[in-house]
């Protein structure tokens, strides 16, 4: 930045001023805007007081969007709050999708999958591709433990019904169906058991026999 | 108020939406906003700004309630009860509806509508503009909630779209 006065004007007195010239303006502008420099006038650009003032706005304002843009760099969507116009406002916009975004994917993380954002081109493409994806193995997997639950569900009856036809058939293979009692195989099959018992332990057994009158007839119904 | 109302609102007195065979359901912007606007400056007039602000936020807290009512159920989960909201706003072409924060265990929500209704295009002011949003906004999450609801909008920034940033308060 060269350091001169430029042309002079006069103030309100009629005294004249040095004013700079306005590449020096436009160098400083260059300098905060390409160069991230928005550190206020510098001594050596010499300015009426309204047009200083407004330069000043200017920097400030140049300044606070680039601090804007360093925290959405950063990941840090806090947005000066007196930023605002145009420019500001694209920045808020941007900012306010990213903290949308961030919403619906906490939303998606959460369990609900018909989240769904329609700005930010590619990244909404993305985004709703994703969620939908999600969605269907979500669904399929809630189809498939569906399944399952009613699969084990038949198991179980299954097995139970097999439980107590074994059962049944068990008792057929070892029950008197008239008296209730073991019938002549069963009774056989305790009968050898016991004596074979018997004959490993040396310990006697009894055989206890009962008669019952005329129980011929009951047995011939 | 003593005497008989006549203008108790209902949905009723919406009527038939798809009455209109050849304009369909849909008005233009600048009908809106002619009428919305026109009622403003009288109310101001009548009744200075600081009420007329208020009588708009009321009449938008009405509207939220009734809104909510026609359309939502208060059975919905919150993030259903978004997608839900976003989706009618953008079918009543009101607003993009976009919920940057919510807390709702803190009482706290941070919303913005994209292509506000009421302001979308509007040169940029030095006050805040949207008392019938706010109302709006605040009626529709009273219902939801069904607390106590203060919504303040704390950012009204020009992009074209003119995107309105609303903080949200719920009585806990």
């Amino acid at each position: 930045m060269t350091h001169s006065a430029g042309t002079k004007e006069c103030n309100d007195k009629g005294e004249s001023s040095p004013v700079s010239e306005p590449a020096e303006i436009l160098s400083l502008l260059f300098d905060a805007l390409y160069k991230g420099k928005c550190d206020g006038i510098p001594s050596n650009i010499l300015l009426e007081k309204p047009e200083r003032e407004e330069l000043e706005k200017l920097l400030a304002y140049v300044k606070d969007l680039q601090t804007g843009l360093q925290g959405l760099a950063k990941g840090d969507f806090t947005v000066p709050s007196r930023l605002r116009g145009y420019s500001g406002g694209l920045l808020k916009a941007l900012q306010s999708n990213l903290r949308h975004l961030i919403w619906k994917s906490d939303a998606l993380a959460g369990g609900n999958f018909s989240q769904r954002i329609d700005f930010m081109g590619d990244v909404s493409i993305s985004f709703n591709g994703m969620a939908q994806r999600l969605e269907l193995a979500h669904k399929n997997l809630t189809e498939h433990q569906q399944r399952l639950e009613l699969l084990y569900s038949d198991l179980q009856q299954e097995v139970e019904a097999r439980k107590k036809v074994e059962k049944e058939l068990r008792n057929l293979a070892t029950i008197d169906m008239l008296t209730g009692i073991a019938n002549r195989r069963h009774f056989l099959q305790l009968a050898r058991r016991e004596m074979e018992r018997m004959r490993r332990s040396g310990t006697p057994a009894a055989l206890a026999m009962l008669d019952i009158d005329r129980f011929k007839t009951i047995n011939d119904v | 108020m003593s005497e008989k109302r006549r203008y108790s609102f209902s949905w009723d007195l919406i009527g038939q939406v798809d009455a209109r065979t050849e304009l369909g359901p849909y008005a233009g912007l600048e009908m809106y906003r002619l009428m919305q606007f026109t009622m403003r400056d009288i109310l101001e007039q009548h009744y200075g700004t600081e009420t007329a602000d208020t009588l708009f936020r009321e009449a938008g807290e009405l509207a939220g309630r009734k809104f909510f009512d026609h359309y939502f159920s208060r059975d919905l989960e919150f993030p259903a009860f978004v997608s839900m909201l976003e989706d009618v706003f953008r079918k009543q072409r009101a607003g993009i509806v976009r919920i940057e924060e919510a807390d709702l265990e803190k009482g706290e929500l941070v919303l913005s509508v994209g292509e506000d209704l009421d302001c979308s295009g509007l040169p940029e002011l030095e006050h805040e503009f949207c008392a019938y949003d706010e109302g709006l906004i605040a009626g529709i999450l009273m219902q939801y909630t069904g607390k106590e609801v203060r919504a303040k909008e704390i950012d009204c920034w020009c992009t074209g779209d003119r995107t309105c940033r609303f903080a949200v308060t719920i009585s806990l």
